[in-house]
């Protein structure tokens, strides 16, 4: 236990220092942003824009869209530079796993806690550039929802997207680019059936527009609950490369 | 004590270790020896859980090792090829490893840094060969774990370095006594490091035994080749050089005082056989295990 304990602390100093690295980033974004539409007048907007009878944006919610590349590149960092030096320092593989569950859950509910303050506050820093704030993010709406349902929601939405990439990653890792060839050669395979490409592209939007009931809840716990546990699999039977 | 059991290993079809049966006792210095690619970095590397050993049973005081958080937080592996990540801080090596080995000793690797003059600010791989050798050692000294293995820890090391390494494992390991496991080529200059050393031959352990106790087995004599044959058992020949009449043979067999006096008296000079030029002649001799 006690070294599993090393590994979390380990894997949870990992993730602040990411999380302080992104939120800064995305805090000069958005001061970028909000300078860039009090000076441009009220026919430029820059930001999420929503155009219709009236044209309505979003500055502090760019970065829950910056939230999910992110969390490519944090997965990918979690596979690519802490598992080998986590494995080189005696760390087992199971340990190791299940710490990126736990790292997985910390970045999910901090950035769910500190996305969901920032869009509350967003239409009041787009009022105060003069523009119209937007309310309709899909999964919830910033005016109606309290914001205990944004930060649960942007939470689950959050951590089954990094479950996701954390599959990708450690089978990326321990397969290399054979995994992309399988995934281009069935790309090819599933090109001939149209109802794939259609089925597969309407699952990625619906898990990230879809608001969270209870069908939708359940949804995204089983893929949460399959990718970790397929990514658990793979990585409890990965050897660490030479050189990353 | 970590005890190995009938390990074997494959890469696909090719064998490289064979019924592999060894134990590693607390508190010891192992050199392990063997020509490249015997396997030397497989049997370390399946011992300190980087990869798995096909099949077999590796334990420390009886428990396995492999994927067993108690057994591994006792092992600390200092490999050839890095930790698999190049593209970081040196601050940030030495950060986790504080992390992650539970003996780690901070003070005592800021002493190493500072003795080997290393800027934990810079990258791994802005560092020279030698320096990136010497982070590994820093991490295997500082990480006081019970059982510390270093794999080729002499890798673009210059003299100076090597011997201040060696020194320093010997004076860190009579203050804080474990169980030291090093493989190198440069077997001299560790000799007097070793207690123990292991020769891995033809896939298996060849030799396990005592520094001094193989080299009381081990004699050059020098001299007329029929006296020394007619005083010697010709299967104890591991090597021999000719010059005209005089010969030098490498006897791997112990000489008891008598043996010894009737060959002085004979005129055969006797001397001790270092220990690379054992390895080699054990090595690459026709010598069977059997024979010995």
């Amino acid at each position: 236990m006690e070294n599993t304990k090393r590994i979390i602390k380990y894997q949870y100093k990992e993730s602040k220092i990411s999380m302080s690295k992104f939120w800064l980033t995305m805090f000069l974004v958005s001061l970028f942003l909000y300078i860039i539409n009090k000076r441009s007048g009220p026919n430029v907007s820059s930001g999420i824009i929503v155009s219709g009878d009236i044209t309505s944006i979003s500055i502090l919610g760019v970065s829950l869209f910056a939230l999910l590349i992110y969390l490519i590149i944090f997965n990918y960092e979690n596979l690519y530079k802490n598992f080998p030096m986590a494995i080189s320092f005696s760390v087992t593989r199971k340990d190791f796993a299940l710490s990126t569950i736990f790292k997985g859950l910390v970045i999910a509910a901090t950035s769910g806690l500190i996305q969901g303050v920032l869009l509350k506050l967003d239409p009041i820093i787009v009022r105060l550039v003069d523009k119209t704030p937007m309310y309709d993010f899909g999964i919830f709406n910033t005016n109606t929802d309290n914001i205990i349902y944004l930060i649960f929601t942007l939470f689950i939405i959050l951590f089954t997207v990094s479950s996701m990439w954390n599959l990708l990653a450690s089978l990326n890792y321990r397969f290399g680019y054979k995994l992309w060839i399988v995934f281009l050669g069935l790309y090819f395979i599933s090109s001939f059936i149209r109802s794939w490409h259609a089925g597969i592209w309407t699952f990625s939007i619906n898990i990230l527009t879809t608001r969270i009931d209870g069908v939708q809840l359940l949804k995204l716990v089983l893929i949460t609950i399959i990718s970790q546990g397929l990514a658990y699999l793979n990585t409890i039977n990965t050897n660490i490369k030479r050189k990353a | 004590m970590i005890k190995l059991v009938d390990v074997n290993k494959s890469y696909g079809k090719t064998p490289v270790l064979s019924q592999i049966n060894l134990k590693l006792e607390d508190n010891k210095i192992y050199g392990l020896l063997g020509r490249n690619g015997v396997g030397k970095t497989t049997l370390l590397n399946m011992i300190g859980n980087q990869i798995k050993a096909s099949s077999g049973h590796i334990s420390l005081d009886d428990q396995g090792i492999f994927e067993n958080s108690q057994a591994l937080s006792d092992i600390c592996i200092v490999k050839e090829e890095g930790i698999g990540v190049e593209d970081i801080k040196l601050k940030e090596i030495f950060e986790t490893a504080g992390i992650l080995y539970k003996n780690w000793d901070e003070d005592y690797k800021d002493l190493l840094i500072n003795e080997f003059n290393l800027d934990s600010k810079k990258k791994f791989n802005k560092l020279s060969r030698g320096n990136q050798t010497l982070v590994g050692l820093i991490v295997g000294l500082a990480s006081r774990a019970r059982y510390t293995i270093f794999d080729e820890p002499s890798l673009g090391l210059d003299a100076a370095h090597r011997d201040r390494f060696y020194s320093l494992i010997l004076e860190d390991w009579e203050k804080n006594p474990r169980t030291i496991v090093i493989s190198t080529h440069l077997i001299d200059e560790v000799t007097s490091v070793f207690e123990e050393v292991i020769i891995l031959k033809d896939e298996k352990v060849f030799i396990k035994e005592e520094v001094a106790s193989l080299m009381k087995r081990a004699y050059y004599l020098n001299g007329n080749q029929d006296t020394i044959i007619s005083v010697i058992d010709r299967d104890k020949i591991i090597h021999r050089e000719k010059f005209g009449n005089t010969v030098i043979i490498a006897l791997f067999d112990e000489l008891d005082n008598g043996t010894k006096e009737d060959l002085r008296g004979k005129n055969i000079e006797i001397s001790p056989i270092p220990l690379q030029k054992l390895f080699i002649y054990l090595t690459e001799n026709h010598l069977s295990k059997e024979a010995m």
